[in-house]
């Protein structure tokens, strides 16, 4: 997946004609909860659809057609969101964090930017939420 | 027991800042006594390096195996729809796949284009979208635009339109693969400008131009596609169209700064399109390097960098025929700000004519006051340096230009701290090229003569100087503001500005009174200059009031501007008495020496002034030229004015031999009349050796 290429579909669709500059930074920092929504629901579907034998066809509302090739990959995500949601619950701010690094590519001075947090505390941030998604997803597969 | 998540948080990443043969022993250090808590934050540790080969494998599969599904449609060569066959596919995008096809119903064989879309007509917005398209395409009737002769639905229920078949070639291609001189280039981009044009009458515009769309045929001529995202400009379309817009996605690379920030999209957005055009067919390279960019970084660049000149970047044959005008007409349309492009193609198209018979063209280059402008609106962090060199550069080199005296070693001892203050926020990369750019731009505009924008210069550093933060900064920045001023004898602007110091003062350093009294000072000297004694005398003596808050030299500046005062009234007493204990307490300058010994010869007091003159020759003659020929020049009135003629000629002969200058000569004219002075003198016997 170009992750580029899917925050600026996102972009688009929720820029054209409404977001003001101003607005910017916010919707940056909804950007990674859209596409991770994306991704998990078009994960979720297509397990389902393999699930109940179906020639699934994927067609979200408005957004743009995602095919996950790997069926393991659709699995892994949706454990992986799983794991995310149980964090978010302890922390939410690490679940923003997760949500701009990983979903939406972001680079860390990036999200520090949108999440108005230092560099260096991203980084720690991250590395936490690494550690402790990793060892869920581990216990939960 | 549930652990406390922030303690576990906080214990973690504090372990990450320590190196990890070090970690245990902190935590046994720290939380000794938490048991639980420790063997959690140490399960954590565990899983730090795995995560991350977690996280990177998990990324690289997404990049993989991730994909933007696209509805397949099944190799229809060979079909028939319609009365079209099929012939060959041409072109697959997002939205539609076309073939080129051949109409046959007996009478006559035609190539044609069929455009087939690629979702059915399963939602409104698609039968919506496919109908405007239709009808945009079919009210537009231009040779440059592809027509558009038919349309229907195919057997799978899929939208198709049949347009004008056209062998052709991106534009951007075929320039560069013919080498085509500039006046072809220019001709070709007349032709897409027209086109566009006729649109815009026909209140559609494009929203997507960019090379791919821009066809050259094997006439030579051009033929634009796919107003597929047009938008009509009749306001009672805007409910159907808002539907529509939101399905196709803008090629990023071409998008307008308007686009990207959500704005309204307009003709300008065609107009700045255009501009990118025009741009690439010139120098064969695009305006803006976005490859490999980020999207944020690619937005960054779109609305706020400035491209480089074409002229610069056009291939080497091209470059020597572009001339600057030319650049000026593709920056006007690449403008930030859509205001600030053409108003309509129509008048690019004038102002190409323009350049093409050597006219002047309408269009202005972006001025640097204007750029200036720009800047501080986008990056006020970064004014305050800014505004620092600029403001001490901008008033050291009227200064050194005008010669002002004493000002002089003030300017030079300014324009090397200004400097200094530039290199470095330079090295510390706060200011960017652009504002290198202006910096370079402003000096060149300064450097003529006066002219009207001189003060919209200024005005623009009094902007920029409000919005500098530090306080203390901005008053001095204030005070260099009112001196130039000051040199364009502005004295009126001069005093608002000493006024506005004076508030600032009051409201940040309310115990600052030395600094209070310079700004009084000031304004007395400036008063004094207006003309206005009477109020100058107040501002110096306000100054003055309080004798232990200010300090001996800024009281001595005081004292001189009240001295000059009595002076020019022929109150030599006054003059005395207000500069005799200057002039024994401090190091005075040499403006002190001379008015000092001026009133003492006045007084006829001739033995003080000589030894005045001297003193000031000798303590300020080596260090500056003006303190050194005026203090010569008094002493020889004096010499003169006492009938020794032979030291008085001494002295004149000196000048004879002296660097010839503007300074110099004033001097020698003044000396010789001073020696003729001193010959009358000496002839008519009144005068009366010491």
């Amino acid at each position: 997946m170009n992750t580029t290429a899917l925050v600026h579909e996102v972009y688009i669709k929720l820029a054209d004609g409404k977001l003001q500059a101003q607005n910017k930074k916010h919707f940056l920092a909804i950007i990674g909860r859209a596409i991770r929504q994306i991704l998990i629901n078009y994960a979720k579907k297509q397990q389902a659809a393999k699930r109940g034998g179906n020639n699934f066809a994927v067609d979200i509302d408005d957004f743009p057609e995602i095919l996950i090739e790997d069926p393991k990959l659709a699995e892994e995500l949706v454990t992986l969101n799983h794991a995310l949601e149980k964090l978010e619950r302890k922390d939410h701010k690490l679940g923003k964090i997760v949500e701009c690094r990983f979903f939406a590519g972001m680079t860390l001075e990036e999200t520090a930017d949108v999440l108005d947090l230092s560099v260096a505390t991203i980084k720690r941030h991250w590395n936490l939420a690494k550690a402790w998604l990793h060892r869920e997803v581990k216990l939960e597969s | 027991m549930e652990l406390d998540w922030t303690l576990v948080a906080e214990a973690f990443e504090a372990c990450l800042q320590v190196p990890s043969s070090e970690r245990l022993a902190y935590l046994q250090n720290h939380y000794g006594d938490q048991p639980m808590l420790i063997e959690e934050v140490k399960s954590l540790l565990n899983e730090h390096d795995e995560a991350d080969e977690y996280f990177e494998s998990i990324e690289q599969k997404m990049q993989e195996k991730v994909r933007f599904k696209e509805i397949e449609i099944p190799n229809q060569v060979g079909k028939q729809i319609d009365k079209y066959h099929l012939v060959e596919e041409i072109g697959r995008g997002g939205m539609a796949v076309v073939y080129k096809a051949a109409r046959k119903d007996g009478t006559f064989d035609q190539e044609v284009a069929i455009k087939i879309l690629k979702r059915g007509i399963d939602t409104d917005e698609v039968l919506l979208r496919f109908q405007y398209e239709r009808q945009i395409l079919a009210n537009l009737q231009h040779p440059q635009i592809a027509q558009i002769m038919d349309g229907g639905v195919t057997e799978e229920g899929l939208p198709y339109f049949a347009m004008e078949y056209i062998e052709a070639q991106r534009i951007t291609d075929w320039v560069k693969q013919k080498k085509a001189p500039l006046k072809e280039r220019i001709n070709l981009f007349k032709q897409v400008v027209n086109a566009i044009n006729y649109a815009h009458q026909n209140l559609v515009v494009h929203r997507d131009l960019k090379p791919s769309n821009v066809l050259v045929n094997t006439q030579g001529n051009v033929k634009l596609l796919d107003f597929g995202i047009a938008k009509l400009l009749d306001k009672s379309d805007q409910e159907v169209l808002k539907t529509q817009t939101h399905v196709k996605l803008l090629t990023p690379n071409y998008a307008s700064p308007e686009q990207i920030s959500g704005q309204n999209i307009t003709v300008a957005s065609d107009i700045y399109q255009l501009g990118l055009l025009f741009y690439e067919l010139l120098t064969e390279e695009k305006a803006f390097d976005l490859n490999q960019k980020s999207l944020s970084e690619k937005e960054r660049i779109i609305l706020e960098q400035s491209p480089s000149l074409p002229s610069k970047k056009a291939p080497a044959y091209l470059q020597k025929n572009i001339k600057k005008d030319l650049d000026t007409i593709v920056l006007t349309c690449l403008q930030k700000d859509p205001k600030r492009r053409y108003s309509s193609a129509d008048q690019l198209l004038a102002d190409i004519e323009r350049y093409e018979q050597q006219r002047p063209i309408m269009a202005k280059p972006a001025t640097w006051h204007y750029q200036l402008g720009k800047f501080l609106v986008r990056n006020r962090t970064v004014v305050s340096i800014v505004a620092l060199a600029f403001a001490v550069l901008v008033s050291a080199t009227l200064y050194y230009i005008k010669n002002i005296n004493d000002a002089r070693l003030r300017a030079e001892e300014q324009y090397q701290r200004a400097e200094a203050e530039y290199e470095r926020a330079v090295e510390h990369e706060e200011v960017s090229q652009g504002v290198v750019n202006i910096f370079t731009e402003s000096m060149s505009a300064i450097g003529g003569s006066e002219n009207e924008d001189h003060s919209r210069m200024l005005s623009v550093v009094t902007s920029i100087i409000e919005t500098v933060e530090n306080e203390d900064r901005k008053i001095t920045y204030f005070e260099l503001l009112a001196l130039k001023y000051i040199t364009h004898e502005n004295y009126e602007k001069a005093l608002e500005i000493f006024n506005r110091q004076l508030e600032l003062l009051e409201e940040h350093f309310p115990e600052d009174t030395n600094r209070k009294a310079v700004v009084q000072i000031d304004i007395g000297k400036t008063l004094l200059r207006m003309d206005q004694k009477d109020s100058a005398q107040y501002w110096l003596y306000a100054a003055l009031e309080n004798k232990s808050a200010v300090n001996l030299s800024n009281r001595a500046e005081a004292y001189e501007a009240l001295a000059s005062m009595y002076f020019e009234e022929q109150n030599y007493t006054q003059v005395i008495a207000l500069l005799d204990p200057v002039v024994a307490k401090s190091p005075a300058v040499a403006s002190v020496y001379l008015l000092l010994g001026r009133a003492y010869q006045k007084q006829q007091d001739y033995l003080k002034a000589e030894a005045l003159f001297k003193e000031m020759i000798e303590r300020f003659g080596k260090g500056s030229e003006m303190a050194l020929i005026k203090g010569n020049l008094y002493l020889m009135s004096t010499y003169a004015l006492t009938g020794q003629v032979q030291k008085a000629e001494a002295l004149l002969e000196a000048y004879k031999n002296y660097e010839r200058n503007s300074l110099a000569d004033i001097a020698a004219r003044m000396a010789y009349r001073v020696s003729n002075l001193s010959k009358a003198l000496q002839n008519s016997s009144m005068v009366r050796l010491p």
